[in-house]
């Protein structure tokens, strides 16, 4: 048997094992063991894999820990109750408003919270129960609090981003710029949805009461937490003041300052706060581990080398390329978990779409609005899933019928990717 | 000897949250020596780098105790129970595997750390501190796992009588 | 028989480097794929994992070691404590400045290798090593010609023998990993950067630069290394073509054609910058000198004390220097 062709086999092995319930890592660290010593005998495979844990402690990953624990700290602190109360008063009295709030205050909490499964979690709890008060459809009101959960890889921080720029060796803060306008693009797009299905559907989303705009701006004002926390990050890079790793660390410690200073978190909550961030990030790690193991054989079945003699077999266009790999992708979205995607298919397709000449940044962008779309598609979503534990009485049916509209604003964010490389190169160029 | 187990995961977690804190206490002190004094703390990203390995690898174990790493659960809807916990036993069968033997080879390049005498690039910090406090992480999430594995085992087996 | 069975066999060596195949560094390794192709009529292949594919950039020593791969391309630095004699080549002011200091280097090397290098390579076979470019200081917005400008600036600095040489005279050196320093300077957590010029150039960090000053003049080492069963298990004639690897001239090419003068990008990119250069204070030029005298005096009492011989090593190596800078 030929490397590429123990490649091949180790992929359908490895999405086999996971199908039938083997933990992500373990799973990703087997196959990779077996299939190197397949090729470069055992010796050699045990190693690799034996050394592999030890050279995963670079200084750009100590971002994700921080960026967790400061997402743990601004939900615990009820900021994100007060988001939405704040983003609700601004589209009070529309039709969609709450919806609309839901969309407005996930995007302003991606922007502290790295993580789209805890900003669905966490609004979720905040917003689904608020719509149901005011006779929302329930189709509507999951739709929207599962799509814009998705904000919270795209707009940075992001630990989807983080991850993918180890496995590429892209730098964070670049694809962190990168995705800064994708992310507001999307948001509006969602909002857009929300507008067009409350016109077709006007029995989904009842008119609430306007609010004076005293009491609008009072509301509003509850956002002070976010904007000090979001500007002191950006600022503090902005001038010099930190570096952006260190701004991570300066976030974190801000949060637990203002969420302590305004009494919202005890130091009980604190320290519930640390545990919950310490088994996010081990739980990461050891899936990263068995992913780096993988990775090393994906290298040695030299499969994106053969993958670039196909396409230049079949003499194919890259946006063909291109194309291809989005519909693999959101194939593979449909049962695989976002970071294992990004893990098991870099070190295949990356080295393929940038020996075609496309820009890793932006080509890291796309991944993350594919991977973004996998959490939200059936049978396998990880966003559906922590919102189905918390309403227990929704059934699947009903959310994935209320997301449906929203994956239209994806592939029309996709297609402005495709056509508008800018849309995501362009803040990163000015910047870096 | 589950007890034991646990309270040894537990105390990990807690060494990693003072690693953790010391993580934001580092980062905090750097910056604001620097920009207030000029006086940056020399190496400070190598504190860090330790910090993370302790941050990273020492709540492992705890994560297994609690069930928590990522599994897809596809399948769960498509078979009846029975099946399902067979299946988590024999996932849970591969993750004690992999430890075990991660675990077992990682012996041999922490004591290469030693041998060879590498330390770090600015404060010199012997390197076998960093990969000791990776392979103490391993090494228990071996035990955890083993704990895990008797659980569902137990719990398979039950429902199959 | 068996010898004309070895006759007929190809042997797949990997060489395990952690330079992007597009890089310069990566020249002489494709040069030396296709050369071994043809001159062992297609019996010996080298298969280049360029950018760090088969483990990461610290550890590539290692691989080679331990026969992951059979062949590595590596930094000495990177692993702080492995190489004492090689990174005395670290020291400043050991080569004249430009692509000139680069090639001096690598033929003092050349000559040390057998009796002081080799040893300290343990467990591997060592092929050759070769230098960058001299460093200098790169200020993105103070002209340094004083001791005075250099008190309180702060520089990344690649070498301990770098920052010891800050420390000494006031400077503040900041520990980053290399890739973030485009970041930081961009930043200003940093105000400059100690590197050659070929790193101003690969990090892309010239658009924020703005002066330089040839101060601390060091280089920095990298190595080829061979597992040693790979080299044993090859037939007589494919040794003699590995032997061919380590020579003086080979080490010198491929030196050249890393940090050499023929290589338009770098000089295109180098031209379209604002860089401006900063002569010394023939003062403040006479009291680095006798900084570096005095940290490196006391790096090798150091070495000393661990029984290890290097004041023989460094006086030798600074008299070959001499005669090649002289050449
Ligand atoms: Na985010
Ligand atoms: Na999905």
């Amino acid at each position: 048997m030929t490397a590429q062709a123990i490649g091949g086999l180790g992929v359908v092995v490895l999405i086999v094992l996971t199908l039938l319930r083997v933990p992500l890592g373990a799973a990703m660290g087997l196959v990779g063991l077996i299939g190197y010593a397949a090729i470069d005998g055992w010796d050699k495979a045990f190693i690799v894999f034996g050394t592999t844990p030890f050279s995963l402690t670079h200084y750009a990953f100590s971002v994700l820990p921080l960026f967790i624990l400061m997402g743990t700290v601004a939900t615990r602190s009820n900021m994100s109750q007060e988001l939405f109360h704040a983003a609700n008063a601004v589209f009070a009295g529309r039709r969609g408003a709450l919806p609309m709030a839901t969309i407005g205050a996930c995007a302003g909490f991606s922007a502290i919270s790295g993580s789209s499964v805890a900003t669905a979690a966490t609004f979720t709890q905040i917003a689904v129960p608020e719509m149901r008060r005011f006779g929302y459809d329930l189709r509507l009101a999951t739709g929207s609090v599962a799509a814009a959960g998705t904000l919270g890889i795209l707009i940075p921080p992001s630990v989807i981003m983080v991850i993918y720029a180890l496995a590429a060796e892209e730098s964070v803060p670049r694809l962190f710029a990168a995705g800064m306008f994708p992310g507001l693009i999307l948001a509006a797009l969602f909002m857009a949805v929300v507008w067009v299905v409350v016109r077709l559907r006007p029995g989904w989303a009842p008119v609430g009461e306007a609010m004076p705009w005293r009491e609008r701006l009072r509301a509003a004002g509850a956002m002070w937490k976010l904007a000090l926390l979001f500007g002191l990050a950006v600022g503090g890079i902005y001038t010099g003041w930190f570096s952006p790793t260190e701004a991570a660390g300066i976030a974190a410690f801000a949060a637990i300052v203002i969420a302590g200073a305004t009494r919202q978190l005890s130091l009980r909550g604190l320290w519930d706060c640390i545990t919950e961030t310490l088994r996010t990030t081990a739980m990461l790690m050891f899936i990263i581990v068995g992913a780096w193991i993988f990775a090393y054989f994906v290298v040695q079945t030299r499969l994106p080398s053969g993958l670039l003699d196909l396409i230049e077999h079949f003499d194919l266009a890259p946006w063909a390329v291109i194309a291809m790999i989005l519909v693999f992708y959101i194939i593979l979205g449909c049962v695989l978990d976002a970071v294992a995607i990004i893990l098991v298919t870099v070190p295949v397709f990356l080295p393929v779409v940038t020996a075609m000449g496309y820009d890793s940044v932006w080509y890291g962008i796309l991944m993350v609005v594919v991977v973004e779309i996998g959490l939200i598609t059936p049978p396998v979503g990880l966003n559906i899933f922590v919102m189905r534990a918390q309403l227990p009485d929704v059934p699947l049916g009903t959310m994935f019928a209320g997301i449906a509209p929203f994956l239209i604003a994806d592939f029309v964010l996709i297609a402005l990717l495709l056509l508008f490389p800018q849309i995501a190169l362009w803040l990163p160029g000015v910047l870096y | 000897m589950m007890a034991l187990i646990g309270a040894a995961a537990r105390f990990l977690t807690r060494v990693a949250a003072v690693f953790l804190l010391a993580m934001v206490a580092v980062n905090v002190v750097d910056v604001g020596l620097r920009s207030g004094l000029n006086a940056p703390i020399f190496g400070a990203y190598e504190i860090v780098e330790f910090l993370l390995a302790a941050v990273a690898f020492l709540a492992i174990p705890e994560a297994f105790l609690r069930d928590q790493h990522i599994t897809i659960e596809l399948i769960d809807q498509v078979v009846p129970q029975r099946v399902v916990d067979w299946l988590r036993a024999i996932g849970t069968l591969f993750a004690l595997v992999f430890v075990a033997l991660l675990a077992w080879h990682m012996v041999r390049p922490t004591l290469d750390y030693m041998e060879f005498d590498e330390v770090s690039m600015d404060l010199q910090l012997p390197l076998v501190w960093k990969a000791g406090l990776i392979l103490a992480g391993i090494v228990a999430s071996v035990a955890t796992a083993f704990a895990l594995f008797l659980r569902d085992l137990g719990r398979a087996a039950g429902r199959g009588a | 028989g068996n010898a004309a069975f070895a006759q007929g066999k190809t042997y797949t060596l990997k060489v395990a480097l952690f330079t992007p195949e597009r890089s310069s560094t990566s020249r002489w390794f494709k040069m030396q794929e296709k050369r071994l192709a043809e001159k062992s009529g297609g019996r010996l292949k080298l298969q280049n994992f360029f950018g760090s594919s088969m483990g990461p950039m610290p550890r590539h020593y290692d691989l080679a070691r331990t026969g992951v791969a059979d062949m590595a391309f590596f930094q000495h630095g990177v692993t702080r404590g492995r190489f004492p004699l090689t990174e005395l080549f670290h020291s400043p002011y050991l080569a004249p400045d430009g692509h000139k200091g680069s090639l001096v280097a690598t033929k003092t090397a050349a000559d040390m290798k057998d009796r002081y290098l080799a040893p300290e390579h343990k467990g591997t076979r060592l092929i050759w090593v070769v230098f960058n470019r001299p460093s200098g200081i790169y200020d993105a917005s103070k002209p340094i010609r004083s001791l005075e400008d250099l008190r309180g600036r702060r520089y990344r600095a690649p070498t301990p023998t770098d920052v010891a040489m800050l420390k000494a005279l006031g400077g503040l050196p900041i520990g980053l990993p290399a890739t973030d320093m485009a970041e930081s300077l961009q930043k200003g957590t940093i105000n400059g950067v100690i590197t050659d010029p070929i790193g101003v150039f690969s990090f892309k960090l010239g658009e924020m630069l703005r002066y330089y000053s040839p101060m601390f003049v060091s280089v920095i080492s990298f190595g080829l290394v061979m597992n040693p069963k790979s080299y044993d298990a090859l037939p007589k004639d494919l040794k003699a073509l590995i032997d061919e690897l380590g020579t003086k001239e080979a080490a010198s090419e491929m030196a050249m054609l890393s940090w050499g003068k023929d290589f338009p990008a770098y000089t295109k990119y180098m031209d379209s910058l604002k860089l401006e250069r900063i002569a010394l204070a023939p003062e403040a030029d006479a009291a680095m000198r006798a900084a570096a005298d005095k940290v490196m005096a006391g790096r090798i009492a150091e070495m000393e004390k661990k029984g290890l011989p290097a004041r023989k090593a460094y006086d030798e190596m600074k008299a070959l220097a001499a005669k090649y800078a002289a050449e």
